[in-house]
């Protein structure tokens, strides 16, 4: 899995989907001062047409659509070659996050969410929408260096003795800096199949990155837990 | 048992009496009668005692006929001792008729005691099932009540959310204006979304329709991503952390999310609880078929009038739910159990509250590459 860059995308526009008034109006305000420019739409038809035809960079996308299950739209964006998608949910259960997640969104916030909270999302998938595959470069993680060509993995100047299987792992991670990857999506991208233990094999292999390349394994800084959902690799403030 | 005894012993004295009567009726006209008639007054009695007394009462009063008859009816008379030869075709037939009748009427009473006995069995499976179908049309009712219940409470916590997102979007736009009582707002905002959140969640504990996602799950994992989140409530607060030095790689069988809330609630209560400047602590063993989560602190301890009623909803006391809807503890504990576990608590050394969190264990092997 690599990052999706598409050079028609418009790095100034963002598409807000939402039946409810109020949330638009809060997420165009969270929005202002950012520089981007913004559309609104009320319905999943209408964001799917908006977006072939505007390209936006990112898509803020609520799930409670009246016309088309959210789920369905994030999908068929995903499917057109949309920009960053950040799903509004009134839900909170695992399961439908997960799907979410493996439907295409690139991270979602659940109601009733913070103006900050939001703003925040909303920079780090711009942000990385921007950025080059980190795994082609040498990667920087506070007191952790890890060089995809050589490669190379250190842990405050001393080199860290990383298995097959953990290159493949931080390397799938680091692809997606800052993006929380479902365990479906680690497993098929280190293994290549979910065969019966992949969850089991995903958290000892974890808990072993963790011990090789956390200052303190017990409080991860840079391999975090997304709970029931999967990990994400975060470059530390 | 004594009643039928009773009834049978009435029965054996009336038809012996009846027998002795006839036959004496019958001796002092024996000269007129023919053995015809004594046959008939003879199979008459029999028959009555069979039919009411049953075939042991038919047997003897056929058997008492038959050496009656014989006795007092067939010359030689008052000897048992039978002359003509056609005399003991006679008794003969009497014998057997007397013998098949009691037969018959046993056989007639033992189909209809069956017969009854089977008619009383399928009235009582009727009533079985009449009482079954009435239980089942009122857990039918109880359930749907339930699932009415459950998308009122789910809808209205799914609802809600909404309109407090668009409050909290306007709080945070007066806190920018310069309006401090905008983080009132905001925070007044969230509980009211916890609450709702909670009333779903202690509804569905309540009614066992809470989905859990059970499976293996590392602890490691699970205390760093508790360690996170609490972080992210109380940055000040410090934690020891003590892990199972004799099980290094440790797994429990919980689902990940909802074991990450009960810990979440018990380091933040721990948290709120303990005096400034003093740790609380996680601890975590394994103990045969369980792993036990120790959260302790060195607050105040847990008053007597908060001990006796703290996993129930809504006890809200000083050691009551972290997220101030009086629902934390009482779902910690409903949760621990609903994935095989248990939560307690213990009065800790030296002062403060220690909450012991136990779950299933997981076997789960290193694999080698």
């Amino acid at each position: 899995m690599r990052l999706r860059s598409f050079p028609w995308v418009r790095q100034d526009l963002v598409l807000i989907v939402d039946d409810e008034v109020q949330i638009r109006r809060a997420v165009r305000r969270a929005l202002e001062g950012t520089g981007h420019g913004v559309v609104e739409c009320d319905g999943g038809e209408e964001a799917v047409e908006l977006n072939a035809a505007q390209h936006p960079a990112l898509i803020i996308l609520d799930l409670g659509l009246p016309d088309v299950p959210g789920i369905e739209v994030c999908r068929r964006l995903r499917a057109q070659g949309a920009g960053a998608i950040l799903v509004l949910s009134a839900r909170h259960d695992d399961a439908e996050k997960v799907a979410l997640l493996d439907a295409g969104a690139d991270d979602y916030v659940t109601k009733p969410f913070s103006t900050v909270e939001l703003q925040a999302r909303v920079r780090a998938l711009l942000r990385r929408a921007r950025r080059d595959d980190p795994t082609e470069t040498t990667l920087v993680l506070g007191n952790v260096t890890l060089d995809f060509a050589k490669p190379l993995a250190t842990l405050g100047g001393e080199t860290v003795h990383l298995t097959k299987t953990e290159w493949a792992l931080v390397r799938t991670l680091a692809a997606h800096l800052g993006r929380t990857l479902t365990h479906k999506q680690l497993w098929t991208a280190v293994w290549g199949y979910a065969h019966g233990d992949a969850a089991q094999h995903l958290r000892v292999h974890v808990r072993a990155l963790r011990r090789k390349l956390e200052a303190d394994a017990v409080r991860p800084a840079l391999l975090v837990t997304e709970p029931g959902v999967g990990y994400r690799l975060e470059k530390p403030s | 048992m004594m009643a039928v005894l009773r009834s049978r012993a009435s029965w054996a004295a009336l038809w012996i009496v009846v027998l002795a009567a006839a036959t004496a009726a019958l001796v002092a006209d024996r000269g007129t009668l023919d053995k015809a008639h004594v046959t008939v007054v003879y199979f008459i009695i029999v028959t009555g005692a069979s039919a009411t007394g049953g075939r042991t009462l038919g047997f003897v009063v056929s058997a008492l006929a038959f050496l009656a008859f014989d006795f007092f009816f067939l010359p030689p008379f008052n000897t048992l001792v039978v002359r003509d030869p056609r005399d003991w075709i006679v008794l003969a037939g009497f014998g057997v008729a007397a013998f098949l009748t009691g037969q018959l009427f046993h056989q007639v009473r033992k189909e209809a005691a069956e017969s009854k006995r089977r008619s009383d069995e399928l009235a009582a499976v009727a009533a079985e099932r009449a009482n079954l179908l009435e239980r089942s049309h009122e857990a039918e009712q109880e359930a749907a009540a339930a699932r009415a219940k459950d998308e009122v409470l789910a809808s209205l916590s799914h609802d809600i959310r909404t309109p407090i997102t668009a409050i909290r979007a306007l709080a945070h736009d007066l806190a920018q204006g310069g309006d401090d009582r905008a983080l009132g707002i905001e925070e007044e905002a969230d509980r009211l979304s916890r609450l709702a959140g909670n009333v779903l969640d202690l509804s569905r504990l309540e009614a066992g329709a809470m989905r859990l996602d059970v499976q293996p799950n590392e602890v490691e994992d699970l205390v760093g991503a508790a360690l996170h989140q609490l972080a992210a409530a109380q940055p000040t607060c410090k934690v020891d952390v003590v892990l199972d030095s004799r099980h290094p790689l440790l797994f429990v069988q919980a689902d990940f999310s909802q074991t990450l809330r009960v810990l979440v609630n018990l380091l933040d209560n721990a948290a709120r609880h303990a005096p400034a400047g003093t740790p609380i602590e996680l601890a975590v063993a394994r103990d045969g078929d369980r792993v036990t989560f120790r959260v302790s602190d060195r607050g105040p301890g847990l008053p007597e009038a908060v001990q006796r009623r703290l996993f129930e909803p809504y006890a809200r006391g000083d050691a009551a739910g972290t997220s101030g809807t009086g629902l934390g503890l009482s779902i910690a504990h409903r949760l621990a159990a609903a994935q095989g576990g248990a939560l307690t608590w213990v009065p800790r050394d030296g002062g403060g509250t220690t909450f012991l969190l136990r779950l299933p264990v997981a076997e789960v092997h290193e694999t080698k590459e």
